[in-house]
């Protein structure tokens, strides 16, 4: 799809402009969506609302899995505690809270800490990772978990081209997974 | 009582050892850490408490640092004895306030304790005197070391050790200094010192923790961030502060000596005057004192009068400890009372010695 500003670029960002009560859909490249934000950014009252859903298969799967987990409408598995009432006592209820609400936890803890990865001290003698093959190219060095946070922060910050191209990683490191097991 | 011996003496970490200045009063390290298979306090049921203390208890009784430590739950414990420990820094207000099986283990010299059942299930502390805040780091990740070996902790490769609040998540671990700074309040610099400490995400409260005032221009500088710095690091960011606070205290001591040598001569003999003679203290009052005096120790004014004595001073007239070492209930008043003669007392003692 060609996008719907510059008829140029190959559209990979969908934007949903409300004009009124209107709403209207519109195929953006990266560049033009980048304009797009800006403008919206300096008129005092946004009319039109991006919304990061692109086009691509998977962008939408992954981005969709990601405003859902935004939600945190599930209770902790562990002790049945909501991200709501969490929110209330500013306390969890037991260690998989931690998994139960996940990014937005994560994102939390950015906020608190300025960081949200573990420096410093394990429950045991870490085991010596120094032995691990040194040949694996730098994609497959990265886990998961590493490039779906880059991913969340390139949504958070509108960079769109970043997230395409760490969708793209994400996936083929998902291909990898599925292939090694 | 059953604290009678501990109200005698003061906690080891209160003797002065590496005080020279008179500056860094002592330095605190904590950790939090929690049982991998129990829920946090907020969800935790009473049957699941005694068996977080049973762990705890078994796996402190096998370590070398806690071997022979002391136990007290708080259900054997009155207000006013919970108050007392309180006071000596080896509980919180929460662990002792709070509903539930909690208790506090700690050894003879008040230097490691670990309460257990408080927002973590574990916290441990170290404490040590002066600026000796390696030794105090050294000593609680040798007993965090030796408890983790036998219980199963809540822990996430990831984000490290997992804690009630994600305020501790990480490291778990606050560090923190206690430091008497009277020359940067009496210059008005304390201001501008606390906004640079705020900016190095390192926060500043009084004596006895979050809310509390800073009485007697005593200061808590402790690290606000446990994720994503090591221990290591975080020690040696407040080791460096710590440096810069008694840095900026010595030159704004040494302005004071040039451009107020009698003014500052005058507010040290005063509050020596007053201790010596009076009959009722505040508690507030007697901070303000003790904090002019102390600063008259460190300007080399008052001599024979060591940081040890002042510390022990501090520690034995704060109400719950006046209470059982009168041996019965105090109203505010007698409190002043009795506060003034044990001041008095054993400022005699050691001039006249």
């Amino acid at each position: 799809m060609i996008c719907d500003a510059c008829k140029e670029q190959e559209a990979t960002i969908e934007f949903t402009a409300v004009v009124g009560d209107e709403k209207k859909t519109m195929h953006l490249c990266p560049q033009c969506s980048k304009k797009e934000s800006e403008k919206q950014a300096e008129s005092p009252t946004p009319k039109v609302k991006p919304s990061p859903v692109a086009s691509i298969k998977k962008v939408n799967v992954v981005i969709g899995q990601l405003t859902a987990s935004e939600a945190q409408k599930d209770p902790c598995p562990g002790c049945g505690m909501t991200y709501e009432e969490f929110r209330k006592i500013g306390r969890l209820g037991c260690s998989q809270c931690y998994d139960a609400f996940g990014r937005s936890l994560r994102r939390l803890l950015k906020r608190i800490h300025g960081s949200d990865a573990h420096v410093g001290r394990g429950p045991r003698p870490l085991e010596d990772k120094a032995r691990a093959p040194a040949t694996a190219p730098e994609e497959t060095s990265q886990d998961l978990e590493d490039l779906r946070q880059a991913l969340d922060a390139a949504v958070d910050a509108e960079e769109y081209e970043r997230a395409a191209e760490l969708r793209d990683r994400i996936a083929r490191q998902q291909e990898r997974d599925v292939s090694e097991t | 009582m059953k604290l009678d011996s501990l109200i005698r003496t003061a906690p080891s970490w209160m003797s002065g050892a590496d005080d020279a200045d008179g500056i860094v009063l002592s330095c605190r390290a904590r950790l939090a850490r929690n049982l991998a298979n129990y829920p946090f306090a907020t969800r935790i049921t009473r049957p699941q408490q005694q068996q977080v203390i049973d762990e705890v208890l078994a796996a402190a009784k096998s370590s070398r640092s806690m071997s022979t430590a002391t136990y007290f739950g708080m259900s054997v414990l009155d207000g006013d004895e919970r108050r007392v420990l309180v006071e000596r820094h080896l509980i919180s207000p929460t662990l002792a306030d709070e509903k539930g099986e909690r208790g506090v283990l700690f050894n003879q010299d008040e230097s490691l304790s670990v309460m257990i059942n408080e927002e973590d299930h574990l916290r441990l502390q170290a404490i040590s005197p002066g600026t000796r805040g390696r030794e105090a780091f050294t000593a609680i990740c040798a007993l965090d070391d030796e408890l983790l070996a036998a219980i199963d902790c809540a822990h996430d490769s990831r984000l490290g050790f997992l804690t009630a609040c994600p305020t501790n998540t990480g490291t778990g671990l606050r560090l923190s200094v206690l430091i008497h700074l009277p020359a940067l309040v009496l210059t008005e610099d304390m201001e501008r010192v606390l906004q640079g400490l705020g900016q190095l995400s390192f926060t500043v409260r009084g004596m006895y923790g979050e809310g509390s005032n800073a009485a007697g221009n005593l200061f808590q500088i402790s690290n606000q961030a446990t994720l994503g710095a090591s221990e290591e690091s975080i020690l040696e960011e407040l080791i460096r502060i710590t440096e810069q606070l008694v840095g900026f205290e010595r030159e704004a001591q040494d302005s004071l000596r040039q451009e107020a040598r009698g003014q500052v001569e005058d507010k040290v003999w005063r509050a020596f005057g007053l201790l010596s003679q009076a009959r009722i203290l505040t508690s507030q009052e007697f901070m303000n004192l003790l904090s002019a005096v102390r600063l008259g120790c460190t300007l080399g004014l008052v001599t024979g009068v060591p940081s040890s004595f002042l510390n022990h001073l501090m520690i034995a007239t704060q109400p719950s400890h006046l209470r059982a070492d009168a041996g019965r209930g105090l109203t505010p008043a007698e409190r002043d009372l009795r506060r003034a003669e044990i001041v008095r007392n054993k400022l005699s003692e050691v001039t006249n010695s």
